[in-house]
């Protein structure tokens, strides 16, 4: 087991590598001069000249390849000097050291914003995902127990709906029906935000009476209480609890809904495979229970390729928040990288991109090492 | 060598081909049949079908230019409820089914020609990235080796990012518009069919007709086209007619977040994504092509399971 956990680690790292490498590079094309994004139009060339060479943007960015005016230039004498010495060197050390560079449009460090709008959106993709596999998995085992029956076929029916829906659509129409036809009634649900306007709440050090901690604990601390809901839950700040999560329930069914019914639709297909093996009517033959031949039998072993697929949801989910944040106007990753795309704050996005892809390798790293646990014969590849 | 042995070469058919016209012909039929004959592809097909026609005879069903504001010169563009003679509505009024925009369009006659940018989109999307996914696939199945291992790297690189993320920093590169967003939804679905294209490759290769093809002398593109890449094709049949839907969302989402096709152009995406605050005041603006996009993804759904059930039968429910 250890050894497959190792095995895989390893494997991760090229694609890591690789990841990092093609954000790069896309940045490095981007049209237009860097000086001029940070300093503006006036800045005279001396300066530029010297924001430059100070950056180490005249650097080769990838061994023997420098940018050029208009497109990229080889030069082969220079590729060993440049084997280290390069931009692309240089950018790995600065990932691996936190360092994701300073956005142009908040002169202030990624990492910042990062720590303060990076929580949101894992809240938002968390309760999605737990929204997506318990409603998902308990449709589908309904409507495979129920084969063929009005239940199935309705459940399936929705579930076509559930993937067909644009994420935006569906948040707009939740928009419609719960914030402005049930306005006046109590079934009505906050459309936008986060917090309702004016609600006083604190922040995990200082109900804790730790505002004195600083270094990474203080970080850590800072990125948790940007958690709203987990901040709430443990200093026992209910109302605000309760708020938080009115806030959340629009939102979450938006982005989880399609997820939903890709795990319906694959819980009932697995479920109803499982049920026609041999095995299971062995079991039957022995004469164990209906219930017992489910629970005991079937369940877990349809279960595994919904487990990964409920892995693989977590990239459309943070894909999918970026149209979440919009709509709903929560400030969370999605929405800034979407902003940052109009002031053209390139290294914002070239950050978030990094970090989502991150987060996305993490995910399916966990999904396929939980896989070895519930299907033993994965470790023996 | 007996010439009947030769004649699957010329012809270049499937495996079985002494009778190739007639055969294919009839296996092609049942196909068609064994799909028509699965609920949800027929009422993909029929929903499919009136979002087409309606698209198509635009400037017929439309009553007015889904570009022209209906208001006078120098009066100012303003959004309108909609007005229909028949429901008591005054005569000297211009007749609108849905009422107008912000600028006095028509938006039942801009909902009606966005059809014609919104359709067309995803199918032609899934078609080049089958294409160039094919390509890739079947080179790196057939060649192996080397370039195999570079190519299949690449893809599971492009692969690990969250498609929409993904064509997000694309078209932040190659600028905002409707080919660079379509071009970006197309580079990140390539992956997955060249996935598709080197395993079924890689299986097709060992077969019997191969060998025979190679002992007959059939250079190595040739039999990649003639035997290969024919007898590999249903998974990317099914994979690309679910993949159309897909795409659809990913373009849409693009133009939702003003990425792709900009304004005046009709287009369903960018209409929502232009008036989404709309929601609260004047939901229709939102609401009516909302629907559309709605249909055209799900008709695309339901066509493509109806496919999925008919060619691959381990997936038969």
């Amino acid at each position: 087991m250890i050894q497959y956990i190792i095995r895989r680690l390893l494997v991760s790292i090229p694609a890591l590598l690789g990841i990092i490498f093609i954000v790069f590079v896309i940045a490095r094309m981007l049209p237009g001069d860097p000086c001029i994004a940070a300093l503006g139009e006036r800045a005279t060339e001396e300066v530029c000249a010297a924001f430059i060479s100070d950056r180490g943007l005249d650097k080769a960015i990838i061994p023997g390849f420098y940018k050029q005016a208009g497109g990229f230039e080889f030069r082969i004498e220079d590729l060993p000097t440049t084997l280290i010495d390069n931009q692309f060197v240089g950018y790995l050390g600065q990932v691996a050291t936190g360092d994701l560079g300073e956005s142009f449009r908040y002169s202030r460090p990624v990492s910042d914003i990062l720590i303060e709008r990076l929580p949101t959106t894992i809240e938002l993709a968390f309760y999605a995902l737990l929204f997506a596999s318990v409603v998902g998995i308990s449709l589908g085992l309904i409507a495979a127990l129920r084969r063929n029956s009005k239940t199935d076929v309705g459940t399936m029916m929705i579930a076509t709906l559930g993937v067909s829906i644009p994420i935006f659509v569906l948040g707009l129409l939740l928009q419609y029906v719960f914030a402005v036809q049930l306005r006046d009634t109590p079934f009505a649900l906050p459309p936008s935000g986060r917090l309702s306007p004016g609600l006083p709440f604190q922040t995990i050090p200082e109900a804790w009476g730790l505002e004195n901690v600083d270094g990474v604990l203080a970080t850590v601390l800072e990125f948790l209480s940007n958690i709203y809901t987990l901040n709430f839950l443990v200093t026992g700040q209910w109302d605000n609890l309760v708020d938080a999560l009115r806030h959340l329930i629009l939102p979450v069914i938006a982005l989880g809904t399609i997820s939903l019914a890709i795990i319906a639709r694959l819980t009932r297909s697995s479920l109803l495979e499982v049920l026609g093996l041999d095995y299971i009517r062995t079991a039957r033959a022995k004469g164990v229970s209906n219930r017992n031949v489910i629970r005991k039998h079937a369940f877990r072993n349809a279960m595994l390729p919904v487990v990964t697929v409920i892995g693989l949801q977590l990239g459309l989910l943070l894909a999918g928040a970026v149209l979440t944040e919009t709509i709903f106007n929560i400030t969370g990753l999605g929405k800034t990288m979407a902003e940052s795309i109009f002031s053209r704050d390139f290294i914002v996005i070239q950050a978030f991109t990094v970090i989502i892809a991150i987060i996305y390798l993490i995910v399916n790293l966990v999904v396929d090492i939980s896989y070895a646990f519930l299907d033993p014969r994965i470790r023996l590849r | 060598m007996t010439p009947a042995g030769q004649v699957p070469v010329a012809q270049g058919g499937g495996p079985v081909s002494s009778v190739a016209g007639s055969a294919r012909g009839a296996r092609m039929r049942e196909t068609l049949r064994n799909v028509l004959s699965q609920r949800s592809a027929q009422v993909g097909l029929i929903i499919l079908t009136i979002l087409a026609i309606s698209a198509i005879l635009a400037p017929v069903i439309a009553p007015y230019d889904p570009l022209d504001p209906l208001n006078g010169p120098g009066e100012p563009g303003r959004r309108a409820d909609p007005c229909i003679h028949l429901l008591g509505c005054p005569a000297d009024q211009m007749q609108t089914y849905l009422g107008t925009d912000g600028n006095s369009r028509d938006i039942f006659s801009r909902v009606i020609w966005g059809g014609r940018l919104s359709i067309p989109l995803g199918p032609m999307v899934v078609g080049v990235a089958i294409f160039i996914g094919a390509l890739i696939g079947a080179v790196a199945g057939f060649v192996g080796g080397m370039s195999d291992n570079v190519m299949m790297r690449g893809m599971d690189i492009v692969l690990s990012f969250p498609a929409l993320i993904l064509a997000i920093a694309i078209v932040t590169v190659l600028g905002i518009g409707l080919f660079n967003s379509v071009a970006a939804v197309v580079i990140v679905s390539i992956p997955l069919y060249a996935r598709l294209t080197r395993s079924a490759v890689l299986s097709t290769r060992e077969n019997d007709y191969v060998t025979a093809s190679r002992a007959l002398g059939e250079s190595g593109p040739g039999i990649l086209r003639r035997r290969i890449i024919p007898n590999s094709m249903t998974p990317l049949i099914v994979a690309g007619s679910l993949g159309i839907a897909t795409a659809v969302l990913e373009v849409a989402a693009l133009s939702f977040l003003g990425l792709g096709v900009q304004p005046p152009a009709p287009e369903w995406g960018s209409m929502i994504g232009e008036n989404f605050n709309s929601i609260f005041n004047f939901p229709v603006l939102v609401l009516a092509p909302a629907f559309m996009l709605t249909l055209l993804v799900l008709g695309f759904n339901l066509l493509g399971d109806g496919l999925r059930d008919a060619l691959d039968p381990r997936l038969n429910r």
